[in-house]
């Protein structure tokens, strides 16, 4: 359960920042979240859907603890993500496009190296660490190292790495941004296997595709605002235009409009 | 603590299949400084026994008198003596290299140095004989000159004692170790205070920067372990890389000496300087030194790390750090100059200090004062260091600057 109060997120700008940014932002900070509240239920898949830029993952990175939020609360699980930190992280995944793994380690030093630091004891890593690796298909190339293995590989491992201490809140930031299509089709079953599990899921991406198929509950940010915040069979009920990239954009000028 | 062993073990693991941290924390200490200064030994060696068999190729224009150089010259070592008819001969002869040097004793020359009047020869060369042949040559003349002086002294039966009536005799009382120490000392801490940064800065780079690039430091801050848990694990990893290479720089001068030493030839020289460095080896002396390791390697593993997490990329990294060098190798060798002393303001300035503090202690002349404030200084600044680079770290801004 990830429960988010109200939060906003205020950046202050450098000097070159604010150059790079010109007449539209003078002044000294930039708010990337602006009073943004929602609720992700376990068992369900709560979507984040916004253009580059728009605040997902900010919010993202406020959920997993990497930021504090400047106003609001973020609960997860029971426990707030400012001052209950470590307990957040201990029942949290995160997963990005980006790899991010350790050229010079092996799958099984990858997996035993986080499932140590999220406190597990070494016959648990190793029975989950099983699992994971029959379930992904890990086992032929555990004790290579990752620097020359393919993206899809890589992916692979990336997960067994985020689902180690199997946590029962799932994080993932633009998951396939930058995969081909099998490596993404193992992300997206991923997702599904964690709704089955009846963990809290939430996914953040640009592309209605995904929406269409993995989406329980849906929420649009853009600028930095939520525009919408509810159950995705809804807001598909109640567009105005024929496809969801035409709904998404509708929505999108409306927003733009109203805070010119 | 449990985290940050992990974290110190992987990171630890990780850069020791660095190719390029290995490089520069062991390879080159350890083999390629042996190398080199045992080359320059043996060039060195090689160039002496050169000039040792080195031969000047010498013509005499007489002009019918100057019998005393002839026979005098005759005797000298390294000569190969010849006639040469008159100057634009000889001229000739030393422009086409067909001898090194010419001279021209003018008519009268030897009445004059009978009469004790003033007179002069002329010795003609180009500027661009090597070395061993201008040295030759001045030693000719200076010899010459001696043997004109002291055959006249003979001939008016004064004493040659006259030429220097009290002879200053020097005594040394300083000890070998410190004598050498002072010569050699300053040397050592150069290389040890460099292999130190060296040491630190590679590893703090990948370990940082490198890992913002690659995206996996994001995966480490949503694990349970705390940011300072992270922050300890890596300074710990940065601090031993440092210290390795320190300690790898300091063995890699006791392998070349050792090496040296072994060659007959340059046995006797570097006798003293095996005796200083295993006086280095004396527990209470690696005591002193690793006082100094300790704090200088916290010092600059939390400022490569706190520049090295600042920076977005491996690349921009490395140019913040890069240029810092400057600042260790300047008063480093200002440390090795003459007269620059240990004392109580010198032990206040960060890498300055560091450099004096261990020429001392390796000459064994540290004044127990000075020292100490050293070591307070030390960790003093590694401890302001230490606290800045941890808010450095702590700090969302810079961590997820990118």
């Amino acid at each position: 359960m990830i429960e988010v109060k109200d939060i906003s997120k205020t950046f202050s700008l450098s000097k070159q920042q604010r150059k790079e940014l010109g007449k539209e932002n003078s002044g000294s900070t930039v708010q990337a979240v602006r009073n943004v509240s929602f609720n992700c239920e376990p068992g369900r898949v709560f979507t984040l859907l916004g253009p580059n830029g728009a605040g997902k993952t900010t919010t993202l990175r406020m959920i997993a603890t990497i930021l504090k939020p400047s106003t609001g609360s973020i609960v997860v699980n029971g426990f707030d993500t400012v001052a209950q930190g470590e307990q957040v992280r201990r029942s949290l995944g995160f997963l990005t496009g980006s790899t991010g793994l350790y050229d010079r380690l092996t799958p099984n030093e990858t997996i035993d190296y986080f499932g140590r630091l999220n406190g597990m004891d070494e016959k648990t890593i190793k029975e989950r660490k099983k699992y994971l690796f029959d379930l992904l298909g890990i086992n032929s190339f555990a004790d290579r190292r990752v620097g020359k293995f393919s993206t899809g590989m890589k992916q692979k491992v990336s997960i067994a790495r985020t689902m180690i201490h199997d946590p029962q809140v799932v994080v993932f930031d633009e998951p396939t941004s930058g995969l081909d299509v099998i490596a993404a089709k193992s992300i997206i079953e991923l997702i599904r296997q964690c709704k089955r599990d009846n963990k809290t899921v939430i996914f953040s991406t640009h592309i209605m595709s995904e929406v269409n198929m993995l989406a329980d509950d849906l929420a649009i940010i853009h600028k930095g605002d939520l525009i919408y915040n509810g159950l995705f069979e809804t807001f598909r009920s109640n567009m105005r235009e024929q496809t969801l990239e035409d709904e998404f954009i509708r929505i999108a000028v409306e927003h733009e409009q109203s805070i010119a | 603590m449990k985290n940050i062993i992990t974290i110190f073990k992987k990171e630890l693991k990780d850069i020791m299949r660095d190719k390029r941290t290995l490089t520069v924390m062991l390879l080159i200490p350890l083999v390629l400084y042996p190398a080199i200064f045992v080359g320059i030994s043996k060039y060195m060696s090689g160039q002496s026994e050169k000039a040792q068999s080195e031969t000047v190729r010498l013509g005499i224009i007489t002009n019918g008198n100057a019998d005393h150089f002839a026979q005098f010259i005759a005797n000298m070592p390294n000569t190969r003596v010849s006639d040469v008819a008159d100057t634009t001969l000889a001229k000739e002869m030393i422009l086409n290299d067909s001898i090194d040097v010419v001279y021209f004793f003018p008519a009268g020359y030897d009445s004059a140095l009978a009469k004790l009047e003033p007179t002069q020869f002329n010795y003609f060369f180009t500027s661009t004989n090597n070395e061993f042949e201008v040295g030759i040559i001045e030693n000719i003349n200076k010899v010459y000159k001696e043997s004109l002086v002291k055959e006249k002294l003979k001939d008016k039966q004064i004493p040659e004692t006259i030429l220097e009536p009290a002879t200053p005799v020097s005594r040394n009382l300083a000890s070998s170790r410190e004598q050498i120490g002072s010569i050699i000392g300053g040397i050592l801490p150069y290389f040890f205070i460099i292999f130190c940064m060296i040491g630190c800065m590679y590893p703090a780079i990948d370990l940082a920067a490198g890992e913002k690039e690659r995206g996996s430091l994001e995966t480490l801050l949503v694990s349970s372990a705390s940011r300072l848990e992270i922050y300890v694990g890596k300074l710990l990893t940065v601090t031993l890389s440092g210290f390795t290479s320190a300690v790898a720089s300091i063995v890699g001068i006791i392998i070349s000496a050792k090496i040296i030493g072994s060659d007959p030839s340059q046995a006797a020289g570097m006798a003293q300087i095996l005796d200083l460095l295993n006086g280095i080896m004396e527990p209470g002396s690696i005591i002193q030194m690793l006082l100094v390791l300790l704090p200088l390697n916290i010092f600059f593993a939390a400022v490569t790390l706190m520049l090295s997490i600042y920076a977005r990329t491996f690349k921009e990294a490395q140019s913040m750090i890069t240029p810092l060098m400057i600042f260790i190798v300047f008063p480093t060798i200002f440390g090795m100059l003459p007269g620059v002393r240990l004392d109580y303001g010198t032990a206040l300035v960060p890498i300055l200090n560091v450099s004096l503090g261990t020429k001392e202690i390796i000459s064994g002349t540290a004044q127990t004062g000075p020292l100490l404030l050293t070591y307070a200084a030390l960790f003093i600044y590694a401890a302001i260091a230490l606290i800045l680079s941890v808010r450095f770290f702590n700090n969302e801004k810079n961590i997820l600057r990118g």
